[in-house]
């Protein structure tokens, strides 16, 4: 496909349910942005302001670790009183301690795998587009929903994995 | 600002208009002076559709200037959903208008004994009241429509809809948008039923020929006002984000969170939630010729409205916000933006509240009167409400009397008041602020200016496990102060991050009055802004145990986190010891 930014568009509400990245293990979430989706430390500072693991409000991303199967929600900053107690690090962070993250310390055997990442609002575009330069599947159901779209018409890689049959999706 | 109009309904021989000054109340707008008036005047024991109440409305103390987002009005009265004080704000042209009319509030008293219903006309030169049954039972749009042939030049109008004429306690009022359209209301509460019971059916406010108010330093204003603009533009919520989603961008959000209060506050999350989300529905608005970048009134900077457009691209309603999206959409379980669209303009046709409609509807379809997700079952539960047949009168009654009538448990009410869009199991801090606001549940009370830029009550460790009581609080202080300027509550994310935005905003009220206030004055404002709503809901018999959120936040957990509420009862009656 020729258009990435209409390629993003397209997939805006796959991204909102989440897509999968093969993704080193182990690592903070910081390095998993940094390092292996190549977004600017700069990027992650000031626009990466929400940030769940496993539903849970991350405060601090560099000690959040990336463990298989997880997911990972990403935002920007959030309108309202509750946006602003969802906010990493922000001065509200007590009135949601119940769900709050707290790391368990368990770590992974495997050095690789699956993780869900979830992009919302204002990161869907810029997050979007390094995932899709990164490449990512999607899940069969998703891809069927594409149907009548363009990115039908891109060639794509069927795998069969450990969550079932899903495409990989790379520009 | 420097007059107050009181229009006695129930006066000999018709309603009678008197200019007073402002006496007592000098110095007070918005939220601060409806709550004086209403606590001085109003026996708090009076039936809130008896003929003691009153309907206060009240532009900010800086409405009607260029200060940007200056544009909200406070409408106060004893409330007939909660039986306490209310103080229920809305956008939209009204208080601009109203200000630089002059008037600091209108105070519609008593009750006519006949049943005739009434508008009420102000321009420079004065008041009209006149009787006109030909507007009986239209809704908010038909009645604008037929107004606007009455009316010449560009007025704009506060109205009831059906739901206010039937004084059912959802009822809301509702001002004109930019566009003349009856979309901004000011919902909780019941306000619309006071209206309703006071028989005035609508306000017509013209300004034509009319200026803009002048501060005292018209140069320290100009440059306060620059710095506020500057702030609230380069701020990324107020700046960018509001502007390109809305306030319906908090669904994800809140859905990820776990704390996305679905189908009648039984789970946390719903797997409907991309549909509905602001991302999808700005880009549906967009595809099909609408805006999702919209102000409700002039001087607004941070435009998080939009408009709403029908599968053929005709205009259905403007952008349902956040609490709209999730009352009608995920706690009743439907996924559909049109559906959910066309429930927001019944809303406002009728004049309801939409965060009592959907919570409402919600224990309705726990009740079994209709299947969760079942769209078409919603519509006609909000048309049986607009038409008054005896379901649609107990429904427009609100949640708490629906739950009794139709025996639910599980009804999701504060004081009468339905909980909006956050189940205070995943944040408890707003738990705090719902059990104990003045207002009932009500997620604005504690919504903004950071108690850390304040400094009210003493900075709290933000990690620490306690600290929620005191930050709902100071929030819910600093609220009340905003509330009385006539700032739209979504500049608090400016103000939140930002202290010289705040420190701005200070500087515009200094400087247009010619004060110097500082921040331990607006907090005081706060302050006494709350004892006076505290002492009303006291005598009207609120005790502690009206300050608890319904058993089931305590006893029931909330997946996917498992989580209940764990603010204990001695805790939160703390909140008001300072």
């Amino acid at each position: 496909m020729k258009n990435p930014t209409r390629f993003v568009q397209i997939l805006s509400r796959i991204f909102q349910s989440g897509v999968f990245v093969n993704a080193t293990l182990g690592v903070s979430i910081q390095e998993l942005l940094e390092n292996q989706l190549n977004l600017s430390k700069d990027f992650v500072d000031c626009n990466v302001a929400t940030v769940f693991l496993n539903g849970k409000a991350v405060d601090k991303i560099d000690k959040a670790m990336v463990r298989k199967d997880c997911e990972i929600a990403l935002s920007g900053a959030m309108p309202g009183f509750v946006g602003a107690t969802m906010r990493r690090g922000g001065y509200y962070g007590t009135m949601r301690q119940a769900i709050s993250y707290s790391d368990d310390g368990c770590l992974s055997s495997e050095n690789e795998g699956l993780v869900r990442i979830k992009l919302y609002n204002s990161l869907i575009d810029p997050v979007g587009m390094s995932l899709a330069q990164h490449g990512f599947l999607i899940t069969q159901k998703d891809w069927e929903s594409l149907s009548g779209t363009d990115i039908k018409e891109m060639p794509v890689r069927e795998l069969d994995t450990q969550n079932g049959k899903m495409y990989l999706l790379k520009i | 600002m420097d007059k107050i109009l009181r229009i006695d309904m129930g006066a000999e021989g018709g309603p009678k208009a008197t200019v007073m000054d402002l006496g007592n109340y000098a110095g007070l707008g918005g939220r601060a002076l409806t709550s004086a008036i209403i606590s001085a005047e109003v026996p708090p024991l009076s039936h809130a559709l008896g003929k003691e109440n009153k309907l206060v409305i009240a532009p900010g103390m800086l409405s009607g200037t260029i200060a940007a987002n200056s544009g909200r009005i406070s409408i106060g009265c004893k409330s007939p959903l909660t039986g306490g004080i209310k103080e229920s704000n809305a956008g939209g042209q009204a208080s601009q208008t109203l200000a630089k009319l002059g008037y600091a509030a209108v105070v519609i008293e008593g009750k006519p004994s006949a049943d005739s219903l009434y508008t009420i006309f102000l321009n420079k030169d004065g008041v009209k009241i006149q009787s006109d049954d030909s507007l009986k039972g239209l809704g908010n749009y038909d009645l604008v429509d037929k107004l606007q042939s009455v009316y010449e030049g560009k007025p704009c109008y506060i109205s009831i809809g059906p739901a206010g004429e039937m004084m059912l306690s959802a009822a809301s009022i509702a001002c004109t948008d930019m566009e003349c359209r009856p979309t901004r209301h000011a919902g909780r509460g019941g306000t619309g039923a006071v209206m309703g019971s006071k028989k005035v059916k609508a306000i017509i406010l013209d300004d034509s020929g009319v200026s803009m108010r002048a501060p005292k330093d018209a140069e320290k204003f100009k440059e306060a006002n620059k710095r506020w603009v500057d702030g609230l533009k380069k701020h990324p919520v107020t700046g960018e984000g509001l502007a390109a989603y809305g306030t319906n961008v908090l669904t994800n959000v809140l859905n990820e969170a776990g704390g996305y209060p679905t189908r009648n506050f039984s789970s946390g999350r719903f797997e409907g939630h991309t549909k509905i989300s602001g991302e999808s529905e700005a880009a549906l608005e967009t595809e099909r010729g609408g805006n999702p970048t919209h102000g409700c009134h002039k001087g607004c900077i941070i435009r998080c409205s939009g408009i709403y457009n029908d599968k053929d691209g005709k205009y259905l309603t403007k952008q349902p916000e956040y609490e709209t999206v999730w009352a009608h959409g995920g706690n009743c379980g439907i996924d559909d933006l049109d559906t959910i669209a066309m429930l927001d303009r019944l809303d406002d046709d009728y004049g309801l509240d939409t965060i009592e409609m959907g919570a409402t509807i919600g224990v309705a379809m726990e009740a079994g009167l209709a299947k969760f997700g079942d769209g078409e079952a919603a519509i006609n539960l909000i048309h049986q409400v607009g038409k008054g047949t005896d379901l649609g009168r107990i429904l427009g009654s609100g949640a708490a009397v629906t739950g009794k009538v139709f025996g639910v448990e599980r009804v999701p009410v504060v004081k009468g008041q339905a909980l909006p869009a956050y189940d205070p199991r995943a944040v408890q801090g707003i738990g705090v602020t719902y059990a104990t606001s003045t207002m009932g549940a009500d997620h604005t009370a504690g919504y903004a200016v950071g108690s850390n830029i304040l400094g009210i009550g003493g900075k709290t460790d933000p990690l620490s496990p306690v600290g929620q009581v005191e930050l709902s609080r100071n929030l819910q202080i600093a609220t009340a102060a905003v509330d009385s300027t006539g700032m739209c509550l979504f500049i608090a994310f400016a103000v939140l991050d930002q202290p010289e935005t705040f420190q701005a905003l200070i500087d515009m009220i200094n400087a247009f009055y010619g004060l110097s206030l500082t921040g331990d004055d607006v907090a005081a404002l706060g302050k006494s802004v709350l004892e006076n709503e505290r002492k009303f809901n006291i005598s009207a018999g609120f005790s502690a145990a009206h300050d608890r959120l319904p058993a089931f936040f305590s006893n029931e957990e909330l997946e996917p986190h498992n989580v209940k509420f764990r603010v204990t009862d001695q805790e939160l009656d703390q909140v008001y010891n300072w």
